[in-house]
């Protein structure tokens, strides 16, 4: 029987293994399509402002000034940024906070109106819930953007005063310094729909982690059937050594693809993923399942046993996978790890396929590309060799 | 408890046995605390700032964001450069002076600075940062502002008078305290980022255990075993134990390590072992299960890193548990892990010890009784049918 004919047969053969257990579904699917929904479900509700902060406010002062920024909070209320709760005094409002009901509570100290008009300052205070650190500081930064807004009016007196204005002309002069626009503002997150895509990421990101799961399958099936008993026995056969690693390679390899590209279609589909124009998109992940491969077989190569091979390559994965900024950007950390994480084809690959989501084109990922490759040759190469060992009759 | 020893012994025995075993058993920690010790390591939040650099309002406030302390933060020269950095998620955050900043201002309008960030708690926290700057910049020229159209200087002069004047006057104070009126713990923020972290993985490389009992299944050491007089519960127990040891090995390794490598803080000691220790019992125990349901080692394997994964990012170890709705919140508390790192945010957040973490505690240890007691229940249904 020619080699290729032989290779072909494996292939077909441990691809109908893989459909039948159903782990190649789960794996190379089901797993990462679940994983990458449930993050980005998670993570775009922030995203999209489908999140709301719990917020308490007692107004202990009563004024004029309070009812103002109570109305404030409660225009933040209506567009949903906030939840608002109005409380009746600072112990509800300390309870709410420790018991986790509220992300923080606003209290406006009594006398707060009296300050802010007089110009003396007056007093706001954060109780916060100490589970809800940034929660905590959202409200803050609202307490004290109410602040700077009535400051303003304090300071705008203060200024005339300083200029020559006369005591008597103060009282009018509050009322139209109060109605001075400011010629600043912040804008918040118009650019945010270019700016951050948690779905692309995490699609991305969990895809490539998966990928060295799956083809673990194709390239651990060669020590598994040794200690079945089945490689010995294929080998009696007049079949040589090369055809049967190459159709455990072969069949690593199109589960790898068919994977990676039903994640590819249905994260576009179903979660909106950008991954960018297909064929560099195809390209990087030929590398991608090569090097995945290149890697597996040279950790397979170390072991002796299936089943550890099984395990330590997991543990590899889970290792290359953090490291390389499959779940955490390590772009914001140490220059260490930066360098660390461009040791790892997870690194090269993520980068890749981010490039390509912005819309950059094959030449602008050929770099990327090479090292994946490189992977691929040195790790694939040093498993080779590792694995004739496995075949010799 | 002598037969399950041995048991476990001969576990730990079968597995280092080949020495590259113990390589990356202990790789796997040190990598985990490399990223967990950046996590904690003081890294600011990143922002980038562009714009206002040719006109001279825009200057100074871009200078007064330049020199924002609690971030380091990086000039960029075109907002596509800016944007292009955010969605490569090298800064947390970045403000756009406009270039109309200086003629908004002279001509009576409103220039609008635009901030843009990544929703996590970075980009919350440099938001903060940068109100107050913007705040500060806009109560000066609020005075200038008014002090010119009442006719008592230029705006020139009114903002030179308003710089003067604003620092000296009083402003409203905004202070932050706990529920108990006292300081609220500061220090937790990054340290309990680790600790998600850290619960994440302890639970993940439990579940590399299923695949020891599939093994014994396979090789037949189980029934060998089950045919001397000892319980399915006794064996399952020595496989849990071994697997169990080194799980929890891993997990005080690594927090050991990265406090004394990074000063990484998990709150009381004895209490974030206990979390540790109790946390590694409930992976290993969901280990065995799996093992018990599966019976090749790829399924265990395929299903092991989804649940691990999907489990940790329902139970709040990628997005914290205080961003999830009351419903989600809910939802998540099916999780271990969300039992774990309610635990960790008291230890860390609250300052807590042992005797506040009870509950979460015996929840861990419910759990891990539990599904133990399940594998236990599996497996000798499985065993009986062979």
């Amino acid at each position: 029987m020619s080699t290729l004919r032989a290779a072909i047969i494996i292939v077909r053969k441990d691809l109908k293994q893989r459909i039948r257990d159903r782990s190649a579904y789960i794996i190379g699917v089901i797993a990462p399509l679940g994983l990458a929904l449930i993050l980005s479900n998670s993570f775009g509700g922030i995203g999209e402002g489908d999140f709301s902060i719990g917020v308490g406010v007692v107004d202990q002062d009563g004024g004029e000034v309070a009812a103002e920024f109570v109305g404030a909070l409660e225009d933040l209320d209506a567009e949903g940024v906030i939840n608002l709760t109005t409380m009746a005094d600072i112990d509800e409002a300390a309870t709410s906070a420790d018991d986790g009901d509220v992300a923080a509570a606003l209290v406006i100290e009594e006398g707060f109106s009296a300050a802010v008009t007089s110009g003396t300052g007056g007093a706001l205070t954060v109780i916060s819930n100490p589970n809800s650190p940034t929660g905590t500081e959202v409200v803050a930064a609202i307490a004290r953007g109410f602040g700077a807004s009535v400051d303003a009016t304090g300071a705008a007196i203060a200024t005339a005063v300083a200029l020559g204005a006369s005591p008597a002309e103060i009282p009018a002069l509050s009322e139209r310094a109060a109605q001075t626009t400011s010629p600043v503002e912040l804008a918040f997150g118009e650019a945010d729909g270019e700016a951050f895509d948690f779905t692309s990421y995490y699609a991305v990101g969990i895809s490539v982690f998966f990928l060295f799961f799956t083809v673990q399958f194709g390239v651990l099936g060669l020590i598994e059937e040794r200690d079945n008993g089945t490689l010995p026995r294929v080998l009696a056969a007049p079949i040589s050594p090369a055809a049967v690693i190459l159709g455990k390679i072969g069949a690593a390899f199109v589960l790898g693809i068919v994977s990676m590209t039903a994640l590819i279609i249905a994260t576009s589909v179903l979660l909106g993923a950008e991954w960018g124009s297909p064929l560099p998109v195809a390209i990087l992940t030929i590398a991608g399942v090569l090097a995945a491969m290149g890697i597996v077989s040279f950790v397979a190569g170390l072991v002796k046993t299936a089943q550890s091979a099984s395990s330590v390559s997991s543990l590899v994965a889970v290792v290359l996978g953090v490291l390389g900024g499959a779940f955490f950007p390590v772009t914001i950390g140490p220059k260490l790890l930066d360098v660390a994480s461009r040791l790892t084809p997870h690194r090269w690959l993520l980068d890749g396929y981010r490039d390509l989501s912005f819309g950059e084109g094959l030449g602008d990922i050929a770099v990327n590309i090479v090292a994946v490759l490189a992977f691929a040759v040195v790790a694939g190469g040093a498993g080779l060799v590792m694995s004739r060992r496995l075949v010799a009759r | 408890m002598r037969k399950i020893i041995a048991i476990a012994l001969i576990d730990l025995r079968r597995l280092f046995r080949e020495r590259v075993n113990f390589f990356f058993f202990l790789a796997l920690p040190l990598v985990l605390i490399l990223v967990l010790g950046s996590l904690v390591a003081d890294t600011k939040p990143r922002l980038g700032v562009v714009g206002g650099s040719d006109s001279a309002q825009g200057s100074e406030l871009r200078s007064d964001l330049l020199a924002i302390e609690g971030a380091s933060v990086e000039a960029f020269d075109t907002s596509a450069d800016l944007l292009e950095a955010l969605r490569r998620d090298e800064l947390n955050a970045g403000v756009i002076i406009p270039d109309d900043y200086d003629e908004q201002i002279e001509t009576g309008g409103t220039a609008r600075i635009e901030y843009v960030s990544v929703p996590d708690t970075g980009g919350i926290q440099v938001q903060g940062l940068v109100s107050e700057v913007i705040s500060a910049r806009s109560r000066e020229l609020t005075a200038a502002r008014f002090v010119a159209d009442e006719g008592f200087a230029s705006l020139a002069d009114g903002l030179a008078a308003a710089e003067r004047t604003a620092s000296a006057a009083p402003q409203t104070t905004v202070e932050i305290v706990g529920p108990d009126f006292g300081k609220p713990e500061a220090a937790g923020g990054r340290g309990f980022l680790a600790a998600q972290e850290l619960v994440l993985f302890t639970f993940l490389t439990g579940l590399t255990a299923a695949t020891a009992l599939i093994q014994t299944r396979q090789l037949g050491i189980a029934h060998r075993v089950l045919s001397t007089p000892t319980s399915i519960g006794e064996f399952l127990a020595g496989v849990t134990l071994g697997r169990f040891l080194v799980a929890a090995s891993q997990g005080l390794f690594i927090i050991i390590a990265s406090a004394l490598l990074f000063g990484a803080g998990f709150g009381n000691w004895p209490a974030a072992i206990a979390i540790v220790l109790l946390f590694s019992v409930v992976g290993t125990g969901a280990a065995m299960v799996m093992g018990s349901v599966f019976s090749n080692d790829a399924q265990a394997g395929a299903t092991g890193v989804f649940i691990g994964l999907g489990f940790a990012a329902m139970g709040g170890c990628m997005v914290p548990l205080e961003f999830f709705s009351p419903t989600m919140s809910k939802i998540a508390h099916f999780t271990p892990h969300a039992w774990a790192n309610d635990a960790f945010a008291e230890l860390i957040q609250r300052g807590g010890g042992l005797g506040d973490i009870t509950t979460e505690l015996a929840v861990l240890a419910l759990y891990g009784a539990g599904l133990l007691a399940i594998s236990t229940a599996l497996m000798s249904r499985v065993l009986r049918t062979r």
